[in-house]
């Protein structure tokens, strides 16, 4: 088994952020299915390489906008094309106006396989609208520790080997309109989950109240 | 090793064989019991009938329909169809459904010759319980309640991980099989089984109840399952497509299986009733 699902279970089990840096995440109060986060995180400000080729300066590209950030690989067998399904089916469900609202960003933990057209392919696979970041490791592993996620580990890759698994975070980081993360989504959620709390915090609510 | 396929949580499909002796043991104990029964026969056969099938204990045709049920059942149980019905597709799961639950005991009933079936249910028990189920009232409360019970979310979310309960809800599945069957096709006339309108009643009854959950695969928004939804994915096809498919199987194969007997029974009523049924058909009434 891959170290992915071990990382799943310690997010399912109520995993918290602290386990790396000092954050914490408990269940959201109120009806929100997500984890809140008790400290929340402000919005990174870095630049990456879109699918197109183009530099995505992130903290302005998603200003104001509810952006879901995720790391993994399009190899990935199992949590990646879950995450990926699940949002890439709820969205086009929403009112409209609130999937407009929405951005999806996910960066890859293996830019040696996953190229910008592979990864394109990809992820259109699941949805046309979601972005796919690349860019070298120790600029994305720099990304993760600002998010207070653990960097993804390339296990037992050799130059001529291209059948590699990478262990990466399974959450799924919801940055509001505000610009801070106040949840996280573990392995597990639902496509139910999704629906009922995208709407909402794409209003601003989070713990239970309404801004 | 593993001996019952039940759901393998995180891990990826492989279309690497495995092995599951659990399956191979319980097709394998059926089979021997079949062929030792049906050789005991001759001695110890009860044959209160003049039909003339009766004096037959295992036609060819008998055999054939007993080990096409086998073949059905071992084909539903073991591997790929019972791992990917356990942790990977509800739509391989709803097929496995139909196998164990429609197909296979239908042609196990039907290969089983009547000197056999009246041995089995020779007992004080089981000839009360024979009759009982003649009765259409139980065996249609019976197999619609396991077909709800299985395919309830906490039951499925929750028990498919483990062997010992994918094996007892197989088990479910196939006694259901054959409590539904057991009615419809009737093959002991000291029974009193009921007449070939009443048992194509019977199985219209049952077209329509599974149409419930194969609505719901139908038409759920999302996916009704944590565990095919959060499973990793089979050649990309996504839970909801996966669960639409479901829906249809459940509903056109499901439907067409009992469809496809009501047809027949309503032909072998009408040449009953013409008087053109030949000596020694299986379904009487």
């Amino acid at each position: 088994m891959s170290r992915i699902p071990v990382l799943t279970l310690a997010a399912a089990a109520g995993w918290s952020l602290g386990a790396c840096a000092g954050g914490r995440a408990d269940r959201a109060p109120g009806d929100l299915r997500g984890y809140l986060l008790e400290h929340p995180l402000p919005k990174p400000g870095f630049t990456l390489t879109a699918t197109d080729g183009s530099r995505f300066d992130f903290r302005p590209a998603t200003d104001g906008f509810l952006t879901l950030v995720f790391f993994g690989y399009t190899n990935c067998p199992d949590v990646c094309p879950v995450h990926m399904s699940n949002l890439g089916a709820v969205l086009p469900e929403l009112d409209p106006q609130v999937a407009a609202r929405i951005k999806v960003v996910f960066i890859t933990t293996d830019p040696r396989r996953d190229t910008p057209a592979v990864l394109r392919t990809w992820l259109d696979h699941f949805s046309r609208g979601f972005i796919g970041l690349s860019g070298d490791s120790s600029s994305v592993a720099g990304v993760q520790t600002a998010l207070q996620l653990p960097p993804a580990v390339v296990e037992k890759a050799t130059a001529a080997d291209s059948a590699y698994t990478v262990g990466h975070s399974a959450l799924v980081v919801a940055f509001t309109p505000d610009n801070l993360a106040h949840l996280v989504y573990p392995y597990g959620t639902r496509q139910e989950d999704w629906a009922h709390d995208l709407p909402a915090l794409v209003q601003g609510a989070w713990g239970g109240g309404r801004k | 090793m593993r001996w019952w396929c039940s759901a393998l949580l995180g891990v990826p499909w492989s279309w690497r064989w495995q092995a599951y002796p659990g399956v191979w043991f319980f097709v394998l104990a059926l089979a021997v019991a079949y062929t030792w029964s049906v050789r005991r026969l001759p001695d110890n056969g009860q044959l209160t009938t003049d039909n003339a099938a009766d004096r037959q204990p295992a036609s060819p045709r008998d055999i054939t329909l007993f080990a096409l049920g086998l073949l059905m059942l071992w084909i539903g149980a073991d591997w790929p169809v019972g791992v990917l019905a356990a942790g990977y597709l509800l739509s391989v799961k709803t097929l496995q459904y139909l196998l164990l639950g429609y197909i296979a005991p239908g042609l196990m009933l039907l290969g089983t010759p009547a000197p056999l079936l009246r041995r089995l249910t020779r007992g004080p028990v089981t000839s009360r319980l024979a009759r009982l189920l003649t009765r259409p009232l139980i065996p249609l409360a019976v197999a619609n309640g396991v077909l709800v019970a299985v395919h309830l979310p906490v039951v499925v979310d929750n028990l498919s991980r483990s062997q010992i309960w994918t094996f007892v809800l197989d088990l479910a599945v196939i006694g259901s099989g054959f409590v539904f069957w057991w009615p419809a096709l009737a093959r002991l006339p000291e029974l009193h089984p009921m007449s070939y309108g009443a048992r194509i009643g019977y199985l219209g009854l049952n077209v329509f109840l599974p149409t419930v959950p194969a609505s719901f695969f139908t038409f759920s928004q999302y996916p009704i399952y944590a565990l095919y939804e959060l499973a990793p994915r089979v050649n990309g096809i996504s839970a909801v497509a996966d669960q639409r498919v479901a829906g249809i199987l459940m509903k056109l194969c499901g439907g067409g299986i009992l469809f496809g007997t009501m047809s027949v029974m309503f032909f072998r009523w009408y040449r009953r009733e013409s008087g053109a049924e030949p000596e020694g058909l299986r379904v009487p009434g």
